[in-house]
């Protein structure tokens, strides 16, 4: 599937954002913090700018599965490490359950590796849904920070839908589908940036 | 009557004269190959902001953009003039002006004459150090790389390289008024991207280099060593930038930004040797060029 002009400009736009986030919107945090944001946002900006210049095609490949599972992971360390005192039981669990699934992806069946690859997700994405809302309910950050909820709802939706694509068990076409990501790729990366802003 | 002929002649000789102007430029600029030559004074800029120069008049940016885009395109003539005979062998290059016929090509030669000896003046006569080696890079472009070496070895492209890393250490030595090894890591870094781009076309036109009989990497060392080239000169390129970026003193947030996209590049060039497919050649070839004009546009950026 061919990606179209404006495709393109999205991809280059949803760069720009995320190499935007990584310039200049990461003074006030840790260096470890700093580090695990930087993973995840130079992520999204070489997963933008890799669809665009290599089009849909990439997401085809069984290693992009892993790679982009790093998206959500660093992202909920980072939040984790940024805003609770207590990260290290989080960053145990989330750490040693991705170095288990890259072993499974090479030495179990496929379906085990995507069930533990699914897992990752889901433990993640609840971090990334649920903190920011117990952060604003409990007036420890701003109204911005729900942002980061909906960016990671917005993804995880795209992600259900692709996962779903993937198993064969969506009646709906490939490129229907594809024709949706880059628009979801730019909100999420726009919502995480701006739910990341400084209060 | 006649009053009424005179300017309808008139109006005749001038939409002549516009039409003839239209068809020239028409014909010429295809021999300076736009983007190319875009690039490379893109990067002769960066080199001259990168010098963070106290005083930056828009006089000598005039003079730089000028001396350097009139000596890259003076170059890139003489070089179409040159290879007009191999360009007819090719595919890909078969429909240019001179080739296809079109521009007659001693036409082409006395505008690349020219064209030349006004940029590489100009440079002189901003100054002798800079001029030299706007100079330099037109020599080594023109008679080194084109007229000695590109018939007779694949190694050719390393001075193709080296030339095209010239308009970058000549914007830098005119920001800061001597060589030094900034400038000279830029250089490299051109360097070593030109044969990602080189060595990529060589791969996807390699029926064309053949019936046009140049010799290259991939039908002397076969394609799995090219890819090998490709990928160490890619990575080459984008460490010798991010020290760059690292010695003008960018900050964090674009020391930040390089490594990301450094980590781009060393993923595709792995790619591209252990599971080698068209697909990811070319991907690689565009995205290190993107990387290379992102790094110009960061360097400028953060310079300023």
């Amino acid at each position: 599937m061919k990606v179209s002009i404006l495709n393109r400009i999205i991809f280059l736009l949803t760069g720009h954002m995320a190499g935007y986030k990584i310039i200049s919107g990461m003074d006030n945090y840790s260096n470890l913090t700093t580090t695990l944001y930087t993973i995840s946002f130079g992520l999204l900006l070489l997963a933008s700018l890799l669809l665009l210049l290599m089009g849909f095609q990439i997401m085809e490949n069984d290693y992009v599965a892993v790679v982009t599972s790093i998206i959500p992971i660093t992202l909920s360390l980072g939040l984790v490490t940024d805003k609770l005192d207590h990260a290290t039981f989080y960053s145990v669990i989330i750490s040693l359950s991705f170095i288990i699934a890259v072993a499974l992806r090479f030495f179990s069946s496929g379906k085990i590796a995507a069930l533990s690859l699914g897992a990752i997700h889901l433990l993640s994405g609840s971090v990334i849904f649920s903190l920011p809302i117990i952060l604003f309910a409990t007036g420890k950050a701003g109204i911005h920070i729900l942002m980061i909820s909906l960016g990671g709802t917005i993804i995880g939706v795209g992600g259900m839908f692709l996962g779903f694509l993937k198993a064969g068990k969506l009646a709906m076409k490939k490129e229907k589908i594809y024709s949706f990501f880059p628009i979801l790729l730019f909100l999420t990366t726009t919502a995480f940036v701006i739910g990341l802003a400084a209060d | 009557m006649p009053r009424k002929l005179d300017y309808k002649n008139k109006i005749c000789r001038k939409m002549k004269k516009e039409s003839l102007l239209k068809r020239k430029f028409k014909l010429y600029w295809p021999l300076i190959k736009s983007l190319q030559t875009g690039l490379l004074l893109v990067t002769g800029i960066t080199g001259y902001v990168s010098a963070r120069c106290p005083v930056m008049t828009w006089q000598t940016f005039a003079g730089l953009t000028i001396s350097l885009f009139l000596t890259v395109s003076g170059s890139t003539i003489l070089n179409m003039w040159y290879d007009r005979d191999i360009d007819a062998k090719m595919n890909r290059t078969g429909h240019r002006p001179l080739p296809s016929g079109n521009l007659n090509p001693n036409e082409a030669l006395a505008l690349g004459l020219v064209v030349s000896f006004i940029g590489v003046a100009i440079a002189l006569s901003m100054s002798v150090l800079y001029g030299i080696i706007v100079f330099a890079g037109l020599f080594i472009d023109v008679v080194i790389y084109t007229i000695w070496l590109k018939r007779k070895t694949a190694w050719s492209i390393v001075w193709g390289g080296i030339s095209g890393g010239m308009p970058i250490l000549a914007g830098r030595v005119l920001g800061t008024g001597q060589i030094d090894w900034i400038g000279i890591m830029f250089t490299l870094a051109i360097l070593l991207w030109i044969p990602t781009h080189i060595l990529t076309f060589s791969m996807k036109y390699y029926e064309d280099y053949q019936r046009a009989g140049i010799p290259t990497f991939p039908s002397t060392y076969g394609n799995h060593k090219t890819r090998i080239i490709i990928a160490l000169s890619s990575l080459g390129a984008a460490i010798a930038i991010a020290t760059v970026a690292y010695g003008i003193g960018l900050s964090w947030g674009y020391l930040r930004l390089f490594a990301v996209l450094t980590v781009g590049i060393i993923g595709l060039a792995s790619f591209s040797v252990f599971k080698p497919s068209e697909h990811v050649n070319f991907g690689l070839f565009k995205y290190a060029s993107l990387y290379m004009l992102g790094s110009m546009i960061m360097v400028i950026i953060g310079a300023l």
